[in-house]
């Protein structure tokens, strides 16, 4: 236990110091250089390439099928590529450490949950977990009341609304306070105020410069919240840049159809 | 006709899929019919040395095997009776497929599914234990299929009744089925199995048929029972107008958990801040097994593996096996759970992974809880089975090392069907040949690690009074090997996720 304790001292200790001295290559959150990846037999993702910086919204765009959540499966430690030369989130390499973990929140697109637990059970094992020592049970109850939770906190999770269920999968990404949070289609079932919530929450984290990587189907919304984009398509990356210069005086969509009619 | 076809070849090529592509699946289904024909011939000549002539033991078993089948059948249909994939609810319930061809459709399909699952255990049981003559033959294999057509026809009745009627009282009507069957077990545990040959029930005279004694009126009485039945079945076909209120049975788990309701916990299980992970994790996995009502399976089977305990005890009585026939079937059923448990687990829980995947240590710590309450629910089980065992057969225990063995399957069985699920496939329904195995190889394993302690207590003398560094040797054997199981459990499962 005691020797648990030190090796986690020693290993952020070392992180941090590791971090001040890399100085501005750490202003890159997430970096993955030339990733290829099958998945069931499949080259799913043949050559990605995604820099998320500190302080940013990134969203990730892309057709069915164009590896976006294969991509975001890898940065998460969910699946394991093929090749690649460099995979790192929170300056930690994802292949050789499972420690960036800690300061991750990821959403996947379908996620599951335990069905026969309430909400409170399920974030208080989390929480346990995550190791969120502090005040737990306020942690809790104020995550509860954040997501509109409170009112069916204690009623099992196989009764709620597909909406409801989606706001838990949510509650989950941001229960530990994550530097950056890895998001798969967060906006399906959400509600408006769902939304709103969950950009609020994303703008507290860039302002405390973290980062976010957002894979999204709705345009609108990627075009109004994030700073910059990379397009996948066929599993390749086929540009990245700030939306304005993606854009180029075009409306997204049109400028996202160019690029992929382009490639 | 040609609808009736096209729907049957669309179950066919659904359910046995991966049989298709998957050469996995194919080793699979021969490993598991190799170790059903096995275990059938193994058991079957074990029971005819052990019950040697007598001819009402060996009917009582005959009659038990087909108890087995129509009880099969009473149980599938209070879960749905009709065996749908997800596919078929999504794209043929809905469609204007007329419900009887559908469910013809899905008569002989469960009919086939039955079969597969029935013939090498059962019938290859039946077939050794009655001796089965050649001219007999024909006799014995045509009753079995009756008898299976039977099961297959209660499980549509009930899921279907339960669809269009009352849920509550078509249960009571298959719980009050279930006894009627359960019957001839209960005169076997009361030690009366004399009787069994006089009782007028549908499992005796099937099972007199079978063995070739049957006289005219038990053939005229099997001809009444279909009779009854097929009209039954025909009225409740007729009544249904749409298949939307079908309740699929292949899209639920073991235990059906309709309806569910907040299950009020023991304030024990509460989660508290201040507890430990494990001890937390521990508490929501048994607090998921009682929501999900596997308890409630775990109970029933326990019902169950009481009254055979009790039974195959009087039927052994005279050759002085009744000792050990308690103490092996509660191992085997001490072992049962755990697989059980996993199999459920499997169905429910399995696709949360993600959410201890992206966890620093998380995998590791989820799958010890899990292990701790797999453990935990079984060694409850094991000790009630134990006591109530040897208060009802009134035999003497060997305290310490039933003691052991009551610890040492429940801590191996946990440890294996949690190895088991994560490795083996995820089970695809309850029939499929991966929840077959998630059943069969926890139980095996579990017998193998714990075969010394076995030894030992099958040996009158050693087990009375066993010498304390024989009992030292066999509690070191044990703590050591669970350990190093654990150890390697843990590194695979944490490995493979």
């Amino acid at each position: 236990m005691i020797g648990e304790v030190l090796r986690f001292i020693l290993f952020h200790y070392c992180i941090f110091i590791q971090h001040r001295g890399m100085g501005g290559e750490f202003d890159n959150m997430i970096v993955v250089k030339n990733m290829s990846v099958s998945y069931n037999g499949v080259k799913a993702v043949k050559r990605v390439d995604i820099m998320v910086g500190r302080g940013e919204i990134h969203g990730l765009l892309g057709l069915n099928g164009a590896g976006k959540t294969t991509t975001i499966k890898c940065l998460v430690g969910l699946l394991k590529p093929d090749y690649v030369e460099e995979l790192k989130v929170f300056g930690i390499n994802v292949l050789s450490s499972i420690e960036y973990r800690d300061f991750i929140g990821y959403l996947p697109e379908y996620p599951s949950l335990p069905d026969y637990l309430t909400p409170r059970e399920f974030l208080t094992y989390l929480a346990k977990i995550r190791h969120v020592k502090t005040k737990l049970k306020e942690r809790i109850d104020y995550m509860l009341s954040l997501f509109g939770l409170d009112e069916v906190g204690d009623k099992i999770i196989v009764e709620l609304s597909k909406g409801l269920k989606q706001r838990i999968a949510l509650a989950t990404v941001f229960l530990h306070e994550p530097r950056i949070v890895i998001l798969d289609e967060p906006f399906i079932g959400l509600d408006p105020e769902g939304q709103m919530l969950v950009k609020r929450l994303l703008s507290e984290i860039i302002n405390s410069g973290g980062a976010a990587l957002i894979s999204s189907h709705m345009l609108d919304t990627v075009e109004r919240l994030c700073g910059k984009i990379t397009i996948i398509h066929k599993g390749r990356t086929i540009t990245s840049g700030s939306v304005k210069e993606l854009k180029n005086g075009k409306t997204l969509e049109e400028a996202f159809f160019s690029i992929i009619g382009h490639a | 006709m040609r609808k009736i076809i096209t729907i049957l070849a669309f179950k066919l090529a659904q359910y046995y899929g991966p049989l298709r592509y998957s050469n996995y699946s194919k080793l699979l289904q021969v490993l598991l019919y190799f170790l059903m024909v096995t275990t059938s011939l193994f058991t079957a000549a074990l029971t005819r040395l052990l019950l040697v002539q007598n001819e009402n033991y060996i009917l009582a078993v005959v009659v038990l095997s087909i108890s087995i089948i129509l009880l099969l059948g009473i149980y599938l249909g209070v879960k749905g009776g009709v065996m749908s994939l997800q596919s078929e609810i999504d794209f043929i319930l809905v469609s204007n497929v007329k419900p009887r061809n559908y469910l013809l459709a899905d008569l002989i399909f469960q009919l086939i599914l039955l079969n597969s699952i029935l013939t090498p255990s059962l019938l290859v049981f039946i077939l050794i234990i009655s001796r089965t003559t050649i001219t007999n033959l024909i006799n014995t294999i045509a009753m079995f299929e009756l008898t299976i057509l039977a099961a297959v026809m209660l499980s549509h009745v009930i899921g279907l009744r339960k669809s269009l009627e009352n849920d509550r009282k078509v249960n009571y009507v298959a719980a009050a089925l279930a006894i009627v069957f359960l019957f001839p077990v209960f005169l076997m545990a009361v030690d009366a199995v004399e009787f069994v040959d006089y009782t007028p029930l549908p499992q005796v005279i099937l099972a007199k048929n079978m063995m070739g004694r049957g006289v005219v009126f038990d053939n005229l009485a099997v001809v009444v029972f279909f009779l009854c039945l097929l009209v039954i079945y025909y009225k409740t076909v007729n009544h249904l107008s749409s298949l939307v209120v079908v309740t699929p049975l292949l899209k639920t788990a073991l235990v059906e958990v309709g309806g569910v309701k907040i299950v009020k916990i023991p304030s024990l299980l509460s989660i508290r801040v201040d507890e430990s992970v494990l001890i937390s994790g521990i508490k929501l996995h048994v607090i998921r097994i009682i929501r999900d009502r596997s308890i409630l399976m775990v109970s029933l089977v326990a019902l169950i593996f009481l009254m055979a305990n009790m039974a195959f005890s009087n039927l052994m009585g005279d050759s002085g096996f009744s000792d050990l026939a308690v103490v092996t079937s509660t191992i085997l059923y001490t072992a049962f759970i755990p697989a059980v448990l996993s199999i459920n687990w499997g169905l429910f829980e399995r696709d949360n992974l993600w959410v201890f995947q992206v966890v620093r240590d998380g995998i590791r710590r989820y799958a010890v809880s899990l292990m701790g309450s797999y453990f935990i629910v079984a060694l409850l089980f094991s000790f009630i089975l134990y006591v109530i065992a040897y208060i009802i057969s009134g035999g003497t225990p060997f305290l310490v090392l039933d003691s052991l063995l009551a610890a040492a399957i429940p801590v191996f069985s946990s440890l294996s069907s949690v190895f088991f699920s994560f490795k083996l496939p995820r089970p695809g329904n309850v029939f499929s040949v991966s929840t077959l195995l998630h059943i069969l190889m926890p139980m095996i394993v579990s017998v193998i690690f714990a075969f010394p302690v076995l030894v030992v207590r099958t040996s009158a003398t050693l087990a009375s009074e066993p010498p304390i560094p024989l009992v030292i040797l066999l509690m070191a054997y044990l703590i050591g090997t669970a350990y190093v199981v654990y150890r390697r459990v843990i590194g695979v499962v944490v490995s493979s996720v």
